[in-house]
């Protein structure tokens, strides 16, 4: 191939924000944050269109493998909006570093509120990763791929080959100081295997950060299970208060949880009127962030919340109008995915036929409110020990059948990554289960490209092929 | 339905590359030959060989649909669909009481299941380990120092069935290295390395379950120690069909193309 046509194929595969859509966006609003700081949306347009793609070129690289390609949906501008949070992670987080916020490594699956709460900005292993890929910039999909791949691979020569890629991951990009993490803090429930081996890394890779695992009582048998959680929240939030020399009050925990919990019920409220929808309205790609910032997974409580505010008034306004988004084919077979850490490629699936609806571990998030009287730690701690996700297998399946209704999903594709033992030994009984008691079609798969860009034929082949057969 | 004009099927396996051609509702050319390493032109070179078996040329045919995992790279495709979906409708055409697909391939096996139109109701995959495969067999028979093709005669001969796991191939291979050094006879570690992959693709059907007929489609099923080592390990009897069934998934692949093409001209009257 000449030099001519490489700069050719390069200049197809490239996505940029066309100039026409500028002056509408420009009358949206920006965003808040935390620390007090507002981003209007021309410096939003001015990051997404200049910076972003300078910085992080493989974010704008239209392969149909590209896991982290920005929504194509350019009318749907919350969706810019929820691409600059993405893209600025890793900036704000220095910056917040810089001035005394703890930034805590957790996982996925837990409320998130107390770490908010006490003024430090909890992370999971997804963001956590791409911020130490992106600690290089200026790389297309390929080399960026590689970059990831060898902190992982680093990850597990030290930790352990028979780890997923999430902690092993995680860990490295905390060893090279890729990112800046002062402390590790996860809970430790039931969905995950891999606690053991961010344990193990302390021999070897993370001697010198702090650790701090919260207990997660998996019986929930009865009030003692509360008041236990409660007390070990409580350690939590006076030692994350520690390392920025500040008490929590219970004020700034019921801020937060007032805060968390409405972001919830936008994200919920959002995604129902998706479900419930003519037309779908957003891309997957959109679905799937205006469910995960129903998490705070973008390291600011107050953004992701106005992200959603914004979302939510788009998304209402589009299904009123019976807007169907672009990109999105004609009656798509509505995919519902089960499982932990468990990418899909939106673009990928919507080219073939399909839309993403939901995920049911996300989903399970926006639908767990804490309550806003008595002891906050306390009903921190009630809603910790009500995430559907962590339920015992059955009564998950129970959960997913619910979804399925909800989300009137054509079909579940139950995933886990290799590594995932506990996700591996009940995902296939999951499947099972849904398919018996819904008698909707599940596919069982096992993935090994957590955390890669591209290079994942083999499961988009089966996902083509349950798509070809639901359509 | 038969449209009239020619179509073809084009199936880019990770060992063989097959296309056929499809005219008035039957097969008028078929071809197979060995995947090179550029998977286009393995397509392209079947395509070619399947239209001069035929008496066709390219531009007669109305509409390409390419299949296998080499239709990534397939431009010369109108459309692409997976050869689950193709496997079904050509075993289907080949055999229309076909309810349940063993579908053996150079890099994967498959578990299908399907109506009495050919539409796929379940599927199940294993691609993840070479055990259960045709490279798994290629690999035995470089240990066993035979020609493939000659594997599944010998098995016939074999007086009992030596065990071989079923999980790794590295692990059969050095199992099988053992036998041998055992001074094993040859045929009665050929038969266990049949059982092997048999016991593997039984354990693929737990999930999608099994009814008649069964169709055995891919390369291996023209390999007679495999289909007896099947029948015995699942305790079923598998469909003969008439036509090859390697030809299976680029035979659903032209009947694809030809219902394309059919569909493409309603949406345009409409
Ligand atoms: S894939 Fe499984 S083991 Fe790995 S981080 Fe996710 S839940 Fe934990």
């Amino acid at each position: 191939m000449s030099v001519q046509t490489l700069i050719k194929t390069e200049a197809i595969n490239r996505f940029y924000y066309p100039e026409e859509i500028k002056e509408d966006f420009l009358k949206t609003p920006g965003l808040h944050f935390t620390d007090g700081s507002y981003v209007d949306s021309a410096q939003i347009w001015d990051f997404m269109t200049v910076e972003g793609p300078r910085r992080f070129p493989y974010a704008y690289n239209k392969e149909r493998n590209n896991q982290s390609r920005m929504s194509r949906d350019v009318r749907f501008f919350s969706g810019i909006k929820y691409g600059y949070l993405n893209l600025t992670l890793r900036d704000r987080l220095i910056k917040a570093h810089e001035n005394g916020i703890p930034i805590v490594h957790v996982e996925g699956g837990q409320t998130v509120d107390p770490y908010f709460a006490a003024g430090a900005i909890p992370i999971v292993p997804g963001p956590l990763r791409a911020m130490a890929r992106d600690a290089k910039e200026g790389l297309d999909i390929k080399d960026a791929n590689r970059r990831a791949m060898k902190i992982m691979e680093d990850g597990r020569q030290a930790i352990s080959i028979e780890c997923c890629n999430n902690p092993i991951g995680s860990i490295e990009a905390i060893h090279q100081s890729a990112v800046p993490v002062d402390m590790v803090a996860p809970y430790l429930c039931l969905r995950c295997t891999d606690y053991s081996y961010i344990l193990e890394a302390y021999r070897t890779k993370l001697k010198n950060t702090m650790l701090h695992f919260v207990d997660f009582p998996v019986t929930r048998d009865g009030e003692w299970t509360v008041t236990y959680m409660a007390e070990l929240i409580r350690d939590l939030v006076k030692k994350l208060g520690g390392l920025r020399g500040a008490s929590v009050r219970e004020e700034d925990l019921w801020k937060e949880i007032k805060r968390e919990n409405r972001g919830r019920r936008l994200a919920r409220e959002t995604m129902e009127a998706i479900w419930n929808a003519e037309e779908i309205p957003v891309t997957g790609s959109d679905i799937f962030s205006i469910i995960t910032s129903g998490r705070f997974d973008r390291g600011d409580s107050l953004a992701c919340l106005e992200y959603l505010e914004q979302a939510h008034e788009e998304v209402i306004q589009r299904v009123k109008n019976g807007v169907r988004a672009a990109g999105i084919p004609e009656k798509p077979v509505r995919i519902l995915t089960v499982g932990s850490c468990f990418g899909f490629w939106f673009d990928f699936a919507e080219e073939k036929g399909a839309v993403l609806v939901g995920t049911d571990d996300h989903l399970s998030k926006i639908y767990a409110d804490v309550g806003e009287e008595g002891d906050p730690y306390e009903e921190i701690a009630k809603t910790i020990l009500a995430y559907d996700y962590e339920l015992p297998t059955e009564q998950r399946a129970q959960y997913i059948i619910d979804l399925v209704k909800k989300t009137r999903a054509d079909g579940v594709i139950c995933g886990y990554n290799w590594g995932c033992n506990y996700q591996s030994a009940v995902s296939r009984m999951i499947a099972d289960i849904v398919k018996k008691e819904s008698g909707v079609p599940t596919i069982n798969l096992q993935v090994a490209e957590l955390g890669f860009l591209d290079g994942n034929e083999q499961t988009q082949n089966r996902v083509e092929a349950f798509i070809e057969m639901l359509s | 339905m038969s449209e009239s004009g020619a179509f073809a099927g084009v199936d880019v396996g990770s060992l063989g590359s097959k296309s056929v051609i499809f005219e008035n509702g039957k097969i008028i050319g078929s071809s197979i030959l060995r995947t090179g390493l550029k998977s286009e032109e393995s397509g392209l070179d079947a395509l070619n060989a399947a239209l001069g078996d035929a008496g066709r040329r390219r531009e007669d045919l109305k509409f390409i649909v390419g299949t296998g995992y080499g239709r990534i790279s397939a431009p010369y495709a109108d459309k692409t669909v997976t050869e689950i979906t193709c496997h079904a409708r050509g075993a289907h055409f080949l055999h229309p009481k076909t309810r349940t697909i063993i579908d053996m391939g150079g890099q994967d096996c498959k578990a299908i299941r399907l109506d009495e139109e050919g539409n796929v109701t379940d599927f199940a995959m294993n691609d993840k380990c070479a055990a259960g495969t045709g490279r798994f067999l290629e690999v035995m028979a470089n240990v066993m120092k035979v020609q493939i093709e000659e594997l599944g005669e010998l098995s016939l001969n074999a007086t009992e069935v030596l065990p071989v796991s079923s999980t790794c191939t590295v692990f059969a291979e050095s199992e099988t290295i053992s036998l041998i050094a055992r001074g094993e006879r040859p045929e009665n570690i050929i038969v266990g390395i049949h059982h092997a992959i048999a016991n593997r693709i039984h354990g693929l059907f737990s999930r999608v379950g099994i009814e008649s007929d069964v169709f055995f489609s891919g390369g291996v099923a023209k390999n007679v120690g495999m289909r007896k080592a099947l029948e015995d390990v699942m305790e079923i009897t598998l469909a003969q069909p008439e036509g090859d069934p390697q030809l299976a998934g680029a035979i659903g692949a032209a009947i694809l193309a030809q219902e394309a093409w059919a569909n493409k001209k309603i949406k345009a009257v409409v």
